[in-house]
């Protein structure tokens, strides 16, 4: 923190075992506030609070929301539940399901309570993903973090995060996470960069570099000089230049419900369901549109509640089913 | 009496040059830069920073 306070203005506790150790919660967000720096906080199962006895998480939030002011940005509940449900890991919110709609209810019933808890308390909530994203907001998120890692398409994570943030009247960010699984873990500072302007000027609200201390015996965990560097060039990128304000002229639309992965042609839908007859069709189009704007174009879901003044931002809707509309 | 005159004086000096460079930046346009850039608080709208993570629980 004292070496990228100068040029950062947040920082995301991702640290379980920091949360639930109220005395050390206190004491960190004390330190980050002392240091002019606004934060948010990851919050765990609320079985874990047991030890606070009486006080809350609920009530912690309330009172570091007075204490903190403007400071305190938003609580950070439930890490990848769209990842949890695509890759089936032991969180997996919905085990089995009639059909796309069924999980789509179930998935938000699962969700919905959980970001409501502390959305109660008057403070947005938020969660970093890498898939979803329609979903995550249907269940309530304030803001989503798309994750740029691994070898995805940042264009394609940009336009589903910022098409389904749109449509529900919210924000959205992006999440700089691994690279790779050895060494250097991380994208280099040239490619941190560009990813970091890209967010930046396709209208992301926050953008947040993630970093993991205990992989590494360099002073700051994941990231070296480089990605350091990188980042003092992105602050003085943003303190000058704003977003490029451009609207979005174009949406692609996908069948209702439809929970699809979007890492490769052969990806999961809901975690549940093998690609289907309209996969094939979807991936291409979607690839052919990320090669043909980069990500100056939005990914939307059909359903009934898609509002019409959301359909009336687009001057062309292209739909899965090959029809297009120009509203 | 006389120090209290030569204050005033004064006083009315630096208003009257106040006044002069304030309708000067008014007619330039440069006060309205000024105001702009005051309230223009960039850091309210966009956050970039770290997440800090360890295990997860």
């Amino acid at each position: 923190m004292t070496e990228v306070k100068n040029y950062t203005n947040l920082v995301v506790l991702g640290l379980p075992q920091v949360s639930i150790d109220r005395a050390l919660l206190d004491q960190s967000c004390d330190y980050i506030y002392s240091q002019d720096l606004y934060f948010m906080v990851l919050f765990t199962n609320t079985s874990q609070y047991s030890g606070w006895q009486n006080y809350t998480p609920s009530q912690w939030v309330q009172d570091a929301k007075a204490k903190y002011a403007e400071k305190f940005l938003a609580v950070y509940r439930w890490d990848e539940p769209g990842g949890d449900q695509l890759d089936s890991s032991p969180y997996k919110l919905v085990k089995s399901a009639e059909n796309y709609s069924d999980a789509t209810q179930q998935y938000v019933n699962v969700l919905k309570p959980e970001v409501e808890y502390y959305q109660n308390t008057g403070l947005d909530v938020l969660t970093a993903d890498y898939g979803l994203y329609w979903f995550d907001y249907e269940a309530g998120y304030d803001t989503v973090l798309a994750e740029f890692g691994w070898n995805n398409s940042r264009s394609m994570q940009i336009a589903l995060a910022r098409g389904a943030a749109e449509a529900h009247n919210k924000t959205w960010g992006a999440m700089i996470t691994w690279t790779y699984t050895e060494p250097p873990y991380i994208e280099s500072g040239a490619r941190l960069l560009e990813d970091l302007v890209l967010a930046y000027k396709n209208g992301a609200k926050y953008v947040v570099v993630f970093n993991y201390p205990e992989v590494s015996t360099a002073s700051y965990g994941l990231l070296g000089q480089e990605h350091l560097s990188a980042m003092k060039q992105f602050w003085n990128y943003s303190s000058t230049y704003g977003p490029s304000g451009k609207s979005i002229e174009t949406a692609y639309v996908l069948p209702e419900d439809y929970g699809f992965g979007f890492r490769n042609s052969q990806d999961t839908i809901w975690g549940l369901w093998s690609a289907d007859v309209s996969t094939s069709k979807i991936c291409s189009d979607v690839n052919m549109l990320t090669q043909l704007k980069g990500a100056e174009f939005d990914i939307l879901i059909n359903n009934s509640t898609l509002a019409k003044d959301v359909k009336g931002q687009y001057t062309e809707l292209i739909y899965w089913n090959g029809n297009r509309v120009n509203p | 009496m006389q120090s209290r005159e030569g204050n005033r004086r004064l006083s009315k000096k630096w208003v009257t040059l106040a006044v002069i460079i304030t309708v000067d930046l008014v007619l330039s346009g440069s006060l309205l830069v000024i105001n702009y850039a005051a309230s223009d608080n960039k850091t309210t709208n966009f956050f970039f920073g770290v997440e800090v993570e360890t295990t997860t629980t």
